[in-house]
């Protein structure tokens, strides 16, 4: 190993590779992959909306039990109007979900047992939210005529995965699902530079012969670690613009640098490995890609509810365990326990990429 | 003029001839079989320092594989060869820095310029950017060298592959079929580098189809057929071992006439044209490199 060559390499490869289109295009796509899926896509999560329309000729308590009642589950916007008229109006014109016409004296007579008439108007094509504030109606007037719940109701979600499994809809609630695209974005990005860049350089070097030129004088360990960190560059390059430009910083930084580099140092060597494999770049420019599927689709399967055995397999493999581990680092939150069985998936995948490596390297030197 | 008449020649025996300098490049029963495939068969020769030596053979006879194993790109699978006085098996790390190469194919990166291909090159090698206009002035190539390599001709790619190859100041330098598909006046301007090469001291390990090139630069040249090899000697021993022994002779009658120099009844004829005064121009058919080939190997190049 002969560190000034290693660099000489690298120098040789960092600005030659990027003028040919293929190279170009593999480091641009998943870049260009990442900042649509964070214009497109929203970390906030959608909750239902209603508008209710009311008239009360006295003050009520009625309303703020319902926004009480209902909570968060509804976004509710409460528009108060002269009279019966105007509630009917507002719910024909669609400018509110629900109309609620509450007499004089409503209130007292609540609590007095009188049973007071409550008018709900509703359009005949009824929204969620608007059906949900008149389910609310009843255990609100109960509230407010002092009657406790008849029995106190505890919600359980029965399903055959354990208390610890995560589900998709709990990466998606804690990450958002803008942070979840541009995160299977960051993975797309590493597999496609390590795994198509990189093996086009490589096996551009071996049609040309241009290798063989560089090896009368440097060592295949030389050249292995010299693309290596070409690979490495434009991976931390990219990555710091697709953060950039989506503005999604990790809240653990470190743990986030830690995951890609590892991930990245595992399909770098299988990218390589390919590269020696195909006899032309433009042969691995046109089939590269069926080999990246296996990659990149478990970055987008770990946030789904997959069958289990898909979970089973894509467990094993790098990019789903290095999904999650991205995740971790963006949420700043243990989605994911457990990481260190990832790190030790991930680092499996590196020991069988490099022996693989130096194994081809030490035929091709014989 | 006086004739001499020998005998015809018979099927000599291979016997290497000695190298007049100190050996840089020894190979000793070298091999390298692939399965049942003998690429190179136990080959032994050695090549002074500062002499032109020419391997020359068909494809597929073993030029290249030897190159390969010399050169530390493919490890013999018997015998041993030393660069230098480092065995290429297992000090190829020494022979490297020592050595260069003409490659068949111009494997050189044509998306960068002529000069960034010499630095990245100089770079590895570690020797000073200077060198690297020094070599482009050498090879004609100083008002190129910003220029694509993609942009140059065949001539010009070539010129920069030895450019490349000297960047090193190698001791040792292999030319693997270095005019091939060349047209005739950048075959000859190669031609002449490596002359200037050889003249500078630097020992020339050259393969080539062209058995004419050989005959102009080597100072010894071996046949390599089907991985042995078959012949070595200097070309003027070679030629008049194996070459052709006649004369073209033109008369006043501006007939020719060919005479074999090994027929005591052509000498006759010939003393008597010249008694007669017939005799206008006499040219001596000596053999060529090539004769010398296809007497070896039954075929021709």
């Amino acid at each position: 190993m002969h560190l000034s060559r290693i660099l000489a390499i690298f120098r040789k490869d960092l600005f030659d590779a990027i003028r040919d289109a293929r190279v170009l295009m593999a480091i641009i796509a998943p870049l260009g992959v990442g900042i649509l899926y964070s214009f497109m896509f929203n970390n906030t999560p959608t909750t239902p909306a209603a508008t209710v329309a009311y008239a009360a000729t006295d003050q009520t308590v009625l309303i703020g039990t319902v926004r009480d009642t209902v909570g968060k589950t509804v976004t509710l916007t409460f528009n108060s109007v002269p009279d019966a008229a105007a509630v009917r109006q507002a719910v024909l014109d669609k400018k509110a979900d629900i109309g609620l016409v509450v007499p004089a004296g409503f209130d007292a007579a609540v609590r007095a047992g009188q049973t007071p008439a409550l008018t709900v108007m509703l359009p005949e094509s009824a929204s969620y939210g608007g059906d949900y504030v008149a389910a609310t109606l009843e255990p609100a007037l109960r509230q407010i005529a002092g009657q406790g719940p008849v029995a106190t109701i505890q919600t359980q979600t029965v399903s055959a995965a354990s208390a610890t499994d995560v589900t998709s809809i709990s990466i998606l609630n804690r990450i958002g699902l803008r942070s979840y695209f541009v995160i299977a974005a960051v993975v797309m990005l590493v597999a496609m530079v390590a795994m198509l860049a990189l093996p086009i350089i490589l096996a551009e070097e071996t049609e040309k012969k241009t290798l063989d030129a560089v090896g009368l004088i440097a060592s295949y360990t030389d050249v292995v670690i010299g693309k290596s960190l070409v690979g490495i560059t434009y991976i931390a390059i990219s990555l710091g613009l697709l953060l950039g430009v989506t503005r999604l910083l990790p809240a653990n930084l470190p743990l986030f640098v830690g995951g890609v580099f590892v991930f990245s140092v595992a399909l770098i060597g299988f990218g390589l490995l390919i590269g020696g494999l195909f006899r032309s770049a433009n042969q691995l420019n046109t089939w590269g890609g069926l080999l990246l599927i296996p990659v990149i689709a478990p970055a987008f399967i770990v946030g789904l509810d997959a069958p289990r055995i898909v979970t089973a397999a894509i467990w094993l493999l790098p990019s789903s365990q290095a999904t999650r581990v991205i995740i971790n680092a963006v949420s700043g939150q243990a989605v994911f326990p457990s990481l260190w069985s990832a790190f030790l998936v991930i680092a499996g995948w590196v020991v069988v990429a490099y022996l693989l490596l130096l194994w081809r390297l030490s035929r091709r030197e014989a | 003029m006086s004739l001499v008449l020998e005998p015809p020649p018979v099927a000599a025996p291979i016997v290497p001839v000695t190298p007049a300098g100190p050996p840089i490049v020894e190979v000793t029963d070298l091999a390298k079989h692939y399965g049942d495939l003998r690429a190179v068969d136990g080959i032994t020769f050695s090549v002074a320092e500062g002499e032109v030596f020419g391997f020359l053979g068909h494809n597929g006879a073993g030029k290249t594989t030897t190159i390969r194993m010399l050169t530390g790109r493919a490890h013999p699978t018997g015998g041993s060869a030393r660069v230098a006085g480092f065995d290429v098996a297992t000090q190829m790390d020494r022979v490297k820095p020592l050595i260069n190469l003409v490659p068949e194919d111009p494997n050189l990166y044509e998306r960068l310029t002529g000069r960034d291909n010499l630095r990245f090159f100089a770079e590895l090698y570690g020797v000073p950017m200077s060198r690297v206009d020094e070599l482009l002035e050498t090879v004609s190539l100083t008002e190129a060298a910003p220029r694509k390599v993609k942009t140059y001709s065949s001539g010009m790619k070539q010129r920069l592959l030895v450019a490349r190859a000297l960047i090193n100041r190698p001791r040792v330098l292999f030319l693997d079929e270095p005019t091939r598909g060349l047209d005739p006046t950048s075959a000859r301007e190669l031609r002449q580098l490596v002359a200037d090469m050889a003249r500078g001291g630097t020992t020339v390990f050259l393969t080539t189809h062209y058995m004419e090139e050989a005959d102009e630069l080597c100072d010894r040249v071996a046949f390599l057929s089907r991985g042995r090899i078959v012949a070595l000697d200097v070309p003027r021993e070679l030629k008049l071992r194996y070459g052709k022994r006649t004369a073209t002779v033109l008369l006043d009658t501006r007939e020719e006439q060919t005479i074999q120099l090994d027929e005591a009844a052509d000498g006759e004829r010939l003393a008597g044209w010249m008694r007669d005064g017939r005799v206008l121009t006499v040219h001596s058919n000596e053999g060529t490199l090539e004769d010398v080939f296809i007497a070896l190997a039954g075929r021709p190049l």
